[in-house]
């Protein structure tokens, strides 16, 4: 997979089996995300550039779909933190739903309760405390994270990347835990 | 020598700042949610973090007082998100399904009022620092500093002339970045077409998403909040059900204005036993205890020790009269 690849995908040029192709290596592949992420930078510079439509992109994704769904074990097995996230992305949006519902009526009652604050040199950071891996079946944080994305996505500065990770249903988490 | 130097830091700081107007990079931050929602712009945002990279297309138009976007993913599993003012769905072709919400996220740039910003003053350094170019536009770089360690800071790379943030980066203690959103190509045309707006997916025969109605609000429980990070106030706290999950859960929800943690507690599962311990997903962080028959999950958009601080020291409502 080379930067040309790349450069066909912004494009929409990418077509059948090589789309196919490059949207599963760009999950599993961190060296061909950094190439990713290295050509959107450089693009950042570009502006006005002529792009096929968003109509040619959509009807070679769903072509590309439509061959994976004739042949369902043709695709490799996905990268686990991607994996287990799919199933709960069907009502992840409508669980949302709730929150915002309730968020929105309890903003109003502004209830924003005093609390007692800490002194700063009660803060140590350990952020270098040593992690080891955690079940993959943990849905529960999941479902937290993606509400906690949700309900970051209606609330002031950093709604941006709130939205984002929603956008992007990137609500998925390193599986790290701190050792007890 | 030290105190020397932080005055000569203080003064340099300041007189950059009054040269550039004191109040402006302020000023602008409630500038952003309009200048965002009333424009027409249609672009291609990268959202990063440690291990995701996504790629989106997006279109947003403004006209007759209706807000429409378009996002069009790029990279990872196929899907659309149309939004109408308050109104998302979300196409995934691969799963032939389309979510459907009537309260949708407000899009991608930040909400800030005048009092959000005359309180995050308090705990956060806001100044313009640099132009850049992002885009091929030129943007101003807005510093947003918190003035302790327990909570991020942000970087803001406004267009100078239509003032929506070009980039956004979420900054740790350390001035790393560890998530960030940035547009490669963007422009402004006058007008958009309704069919740039619209599904390019043909749905017939998909099946449709709609939330569950609202499960009824149970009493809340009297958790005794631990002391927090200066400036962090409750700002709700509600009970309600998950889709998918047992029981009812408690959700707690304290900002400073700008950081926004979230602490969940549930009944103990003997069958499915939540986090316990630290997990992060890129900028988010999450700490996790079972306290008594509960198990508490915090997290949020702070340092780990932040969310460890508030997870170790929430007090259950039985424990609060020992």
């Amino acid at each position: 997979m080379n930067r040309q690849a790349l450069s066909a995908l912004f494009d929409g040029e990418c077509k059948g089996a090589e789309l196919d192709l490059l949207l599963d290596e760009l999950e599993r592949d961190p060296t061909l995300r950094s190439e990713w992420s290295r050509l959107c930078v450089a693009r950042e510079s570009l502006q006005g550039k002529a792009r096929r439509t968003d109509e040619a992109l959509v009807r070679n994704v769903m072509a590309s779909i439509a061959r994976d769904a004739a042949v369902p074990a043709r695709r490799p097995a996905r990268t686990l933190s991607w994996t287990w996230m799919r199933p709960l992305a069907a009502y992840s949006m409508a669980a949302a739903v709730g929150a915002v519902a309730v968020l929105s009526v309890l903003s109003q009652q502004k209830s924003d309760t005093p609390v007692q604050t800490v002194a700063m040199a009660d803060y140590q950071d350990d952020s270098s405390e040593p992690v080891r891996r955690v079940a993959m079946a943990d849905a529960q944080l999941s479902r937290y994270l993606n509400d906690y994305n949700r309900t970051r996505a209606q609330q002031g500065m950093g709604g941006s990347l709130g939205y984002a990770r929603v956008a992007a249903r990137n609500a998925v988490y390193h599986p790290s835990v701190s050792g007890n | 020598m030290r105190h020397g130097a932080a005055v000569a830091l203080l003064v340099g700081v300041s007189t950059l700042t009054q040269a550039e107007s004191p109040k402006e990079p302020v000023a602008w931050l409630v500038e952003i949610n309009e200048a965002a929602r009333t424009s027409n712009y249609q672009g291609v945002v990268v959202y990063r973090a440690a291990q995701a990279l996504e790629t989106m297309r997006v279109t947003h138009r403004y006209q007759n007082g209706e807000e429409r976007e378009y996002m069009l993913s790029l990279s990872g599993e196929p899907r659309e998100i149309l939004r109408r003012n308050q109104q998302m769905s979300v196409v995934y072709p691969k799963t032939r399904t389309v979510s459907v919400e009537s309260q949708a996220p407000q899009g991608l740039f930040p909400i800030m009022s005048q009092d959000t910003v005359d309180t995050l003053i308090h705990n956060y350094s806001v100044r313009a620092i640099n132009r850049d170019r992002v885009a091929g536009r030129v943007c101003r770089n807005l510093s947003i500093r918190p003035r302790d360690a327990y909570r991020y800071g942000y970087e803001m790379c406004l267009d100078e002339e239509r003032r929506i943030p070009l980039r956004t980066s979420l900054i740790d203690t350390q001035d790393r970045i560890l998530e960030q959103t940035l547009f490669s190509e963007i422009s402004f045309p006058a007008q958009i077409a309704d069919a740039a707006l619209a599904s390019k997916i043909d749905t017939r025969g998909f099946e449709t998403v709609t939330p569950a109605p609202q499960a009824q609000v149970a009493q809340t429980t009297a958790w005794k909040l631990p002391p927090l990070p200066p400036g962090f106030r409750l700002k709700l706290r509600d009970v309600r059900a998950f889709p998918g999950a047992p029981g009812m859960v408690e959700h707690l929800l304290l900002t400073d204005g700008l950081s926004m943690v979230s602490v969940y507690s549930t009944a103990v599962q003997v069958q499915q036993p939540g986090l316990e311990g630290l997990s992060n997903a890129g900028g988010v962080n999450a700490f996790g205890r079972v306290i008594g028959p509960f198990h508490v999950t915090v997290v949020g958009e702070v340092p780990q020790a932040t969310v460890k601080m508030i997870g170790e020291g929430l007090v259950a409502p039985e424990e609060t009269d020992e």
